[in-house]
């Protein structure tokens, strides 16, 4: 049994502009997470990607299809029980800043998972594990004071990261965890996430649309198109044989900050989306 | 729920004053106003009347003249604050507080919220004035109804408001991160929705004083509401404004320039309040 | 462009750009003296991490920055036409879009959301030509787009820019940077924010363009890949300094300065441990 199990997931929104055609955003969506391992899913805009990632934390409810976690339908549960297996299933978002309440100190921030998942705790219990995180992530325990907003974007994603593990998760979804950031930073918050990995066993799902960044990332890698996986293998095998003609389409757009290696963009042939854009 | 990290409530206070030298000189204002109200001698007894010295000009004993009845304008106008700026507080913090509770009812997912929202639709249809003119009228010139009125005139404003950014928060990811981590709905609530609607809140609760007080001015001034001989600013620029074609311009002039002020200080307040809040949010 | 002699192909000259902008807590000094020189037929791509003044650079140079700002240089000399060091608004307004096009970030903020796409091409000839016709303006038009690879250039015509995707919408510009055909281009992170397959396919459009035609660019990118990838001379920016610039193929494989080298190794590599000194 795969920690996390997903089978058949459909989710279609209703569209935004009144008597608008429904937009299908995961159509008939299967996919596994082994304990301890790293599953990309890369994609383009549009691709389904990040409702992927909600959807197997139940952040959106599916219309058709199941998410297990441990052996658990997660759809099942109550209300109540679900807020509860939270602790174990955490999410990083791609935009730091508003992913924080900018109210609330950092302290208070990491602080929450605690309060809510283990109201047993003492203050001072509470205020050594927190600190103990800050650390853990790279940040100075006088952060515990500042406000979000006070903070710079890596140190923004560094709190995000705290407040996520905080509840020792066995899995979390890194939706674009990296995306808003600079390059040198971008390296910093990439080699933690390996690092936490390793220390706390826990599994990723990550949302990517950046090659270099999943390459160097996943065991893993599913790639995403209009909502389906057309393709899924290990990350190197994916890189050397790519099956699918979109998934060589996507490998050949890649830009090497090498410049001896170069690939041609090869267009993908029957691309209907491809078409589409181009006709405006 | 005891905080184990203290959220730094950011100088607000400080920096209002330093950048909003306006709205610190209209606190100011209000603030010595209600405390001359209050405690200050006044000159005169603002409810004597002295026949004998009606209509006398500002200077010398009356600083700003005597009325019809020879009463002291500036005793009057002075006096006038306590009962004018207690009313609308009151309704203010009646609005307030009834405002955000069913403000945050109509912003959540559902069918009572929906009802919630036509049913304000349809009170606001009404002219509210003219509303709160009738019931204080029918209730015999109860003071509490100017309350009331107040209330009914402000409420559906602060349930408007909260509605579209309690709306629009829900949507943020910071709330989404809330959901993740399995907070229950009264924490989102109170921790998450709550502290962040609070700087808009503040600036509507500014312009409600506002708003209050020019309410209670038009009651009083068609003789409903604060009943003489008590003093109120309406009243008194009615009273004077028969004066005003006959040259005894300061009757009605200085309760007018009184309530301008209030006005005008209360909403440069709401101006420093929505900038202060607006920057420290990014 | 003008075509008198110049062994060197120089283009663009600048010596000792310096940008400071008055804000409510001071001045910064986003460009501290820089130097930049653009040949034809090159394209140069200037890099560097947030904040570092590559983007104020360029608009430095086109003095597209805000009353707030100061652009001071040696020289900013587009040779054989001006100096923009010392030119009024008039000129450069006529060298901006004639002798140097602009391709900004966000293209949506570049097209009028309330004119149709021929209208702006229309107003763009206009105002650098007197006594265009209508119909003339749109065969130009229709050409310039069938140039950027856009197959319906009739419906795109007609249409207005929130119609448009993130990568058509980004043609588009380009087409409009190039109609009055300028010798030089500058080109503000053109594709970021766009999905790779359209990021390559718009490079590929552009880098096309400039070849084609014997122009040259400056291209700003914080991505590396792009660098590597399109330019011939790289320029790398830090704290509003140039900490090191060559040819492509040294400054990308073979980098001098720490801060180059601490860049490079920031790109994550199958296999390879990140670079991550603070």
């Amino acid at each position: 049994m795969s920690l996390v199990e997903v089978d058949s997931v459909v989710k279609t929104f209703a569209s935004r502009v009144r008597g608008g055609a429904p937009v299908p955003a995961l159509r008939g969506v299967s996919l596994t997470i082994e304990e301890g391992e790293t599953l990309a899913v890369i994609g383009e805009s549009g691709s389904g990607k990040s409702t992927l990632g909600r959807a197997v934390l139940r952040l959106l409810d599916v219309d058709e299809g199941s998410v297990s976690f441990d052996g658990v339908d997660i759809g099942s549960l109550s209300p109540e029980a679900m807020r509860a297996k939270r602790a174990e299933m955490q999410i990083v978002f791609q935009e730091p800043y508003e992913s924080l309440n900018p109210r609330l100190s950092v302290g208070a921030i990491v602080a929450e998972p605690l309060e809510i998942h283990q109201p047993q705790l003492g203050t001072k219990e509470v205020r050594k594990q927190v600190l103990a995180t800050l650390d853990r992530v790279g940040l100075p325990g006088d952060a515990a004071r500042r406000l979000p907003g006070e903070l710079s974007g890596g140190q923004q994603q560094r709190v995000g990261i705290a407040r996520a593990i905080i509840s020792r998760p066995r899995f979390m979804v890194l939706d674009e965890p990296t995306s808003s950031l600079d390059l040198s930073i971008r390296a910093q918050i990439l080699s933690l996430l390996a690092e936490l990995q390793e220390d706390f066993k826990m599994a990723y799902l990550f949302v990517s649309h950046d090659m270099h960044t999943v390459e160097w990332v996943s065991d893993r890698i599913a790639v995403m198109y209009l909502g389906e996986i057309v393709e899924t293998a290990p990350t190197r095998q994916l890189f050397a044989t790519p099956e699918h003609p979109y998934t060589r389409t996507l490998l050949s757009a890649r830009l090497s900050a090498d410049p001896r290696e170069r690939h041609a963009y090869q267009a993908f042939a029957g691309d209907a989306a491809v078409v589409d854009r181009a006709q405006g | 729920m005891p905080e184990v990290f203290s959220t730094p409530r950011s100088q607000v206070f400080a920096r209002l004053v330093k950048q909003h030298k306006a709205a610190a000189l209209g606190v100011a204002f209000i603030v010595l106003l209600l405390l001359a109200s209050l405690f200050a001698p006044l000159p005169h007894d603002p409810e004597a009347t002295d026949g004998a010295a009606s209509l006398q000009a500002p200077g010398g004993d009356h600083w700003f003249g005597t009325d019809g009845a020879g009463a002291d304008v500036f005793s009057r106008v002075i006096d006038a604050a306590r009962i004018d700026l207690s009313l609308a507080l009151a309704g203010t913090v009646v609005s307030l507080v009834l405002g955000v509770i069913l403000g945050l009812a109509a912003s959540t997912k559902g069918k009572g919220s929906e009802r919630l929202v036509r049913g304000l639709d349809a009170f606001q249809a009404f002219p509210l004035l003219i509303l709160a003119l009738a019931l204080v009228t029918l209730s015999g010139h109860k003071l509490y109804m100017v309350v009331v009125a107040i209330a009914l005139i402000n409420i559906p404003r602060y349930m408007r408001l909260l509605r579209s950014e309690v709306l629009a928060l829900r949507e943020s990811r910071f709330i989404e991160a809330a959901i993740a981590m399995g907070a229950p709905q009264r924490r989102i609530t109170f921790r998450h929705l709550l502290p962040n609607v609070w700087g808009v809140v503040l600036v509507q609760t500014s312009l409600t004083i506002a708003n209050a007080i020019v309410v209670i001015a038009s009651l009083s001034f068609l003789g409903v509401g604060v009943s003489a001989p008590t003093p109120s600013w309406g009243a008194m620029i009615r009273d004077g404004s028969g004066n005003m074609s006959s040259g005894e311009w300061w009757i009605a002039t200085f309760p007018g320039l009184i309530v301008l002020l209030c006005v005008l200080a209360f909403n440069q307040l709401a101006d420093a309040i929505g900038d202060t809040t607006a920057r420290s949010h990014r | 462009m003008s075509t008198e002699p110049n062994p060197d192909g120089l283009v663009l000259d600048v010596r000792n750009l310096k940008v400071s902008i008055d804000t409510p807590d001071g001045q910064v000094h986003p460009v501290r003296g820089i130097d930049l020189e653009v040949r034809r037929g090159e394209i140069v791509g200037i890099m560097g991490e947030s904040g570092c003044g590559k983007s104020t650079t360029i608009k430095g140079i086109l003095k597209l920055l805000g009353s707030n700002s100061h652009v001071t240089a040696d020289k900013i000399e587009l040779v054989g036409q001006a100096d923009l060091a010392t030119a009024d608004n008039k000129t450069m307004r006529a060298i901006r879009g004639n002798h140097i096009g602009f391709v900004a970030q966000n293209p949506f903020g570049s097209l009028n959301p309330i004119y149709s796409i021929e209208r702006q091409f229309y107003e763009l000839q206009k105002a650098h030509k007197t006594g265009v016709k209508k119909a003339e303006s749109r065969e130009i038009a229709l050409d310039m787009l069938r140039g950027v690879g856009i197959v319906a250039p009739e419906r795109v015509l007609g249409g207005y820019a929130h119609q448009l995707s993130g990568g058509m919408a980004q043609r588009v510009v380009i087409a409009l940077a190039t109609t009055l055909n300028p010798g030089l281009l500058f080109a503000d992170e053109p594709t970021t924010g766009l999905d790779a397959t359209v990021q390559a396919q718009i490079l590929d459009l552009i880098t096309g363009l400039v070849k084609d035609e014997n122009r040259s660019m400056v291209l700003v990118t914080h991505d590396l890949g792009v660098i590597a990838q399109y330019c011939q001379r790289a320029v790398v920016m830090l704290a509003g300094e140039v900490v090191e610039s060559g040819d492509v193929m040294q400054v990308m494989v073979d980098p001098q300065h720490e801060y180059t080298k601490k860049l490079i190794g920031s790109v994550p590599k199958a296999g390879e441990k990140l670079s991550v000194a603070r």
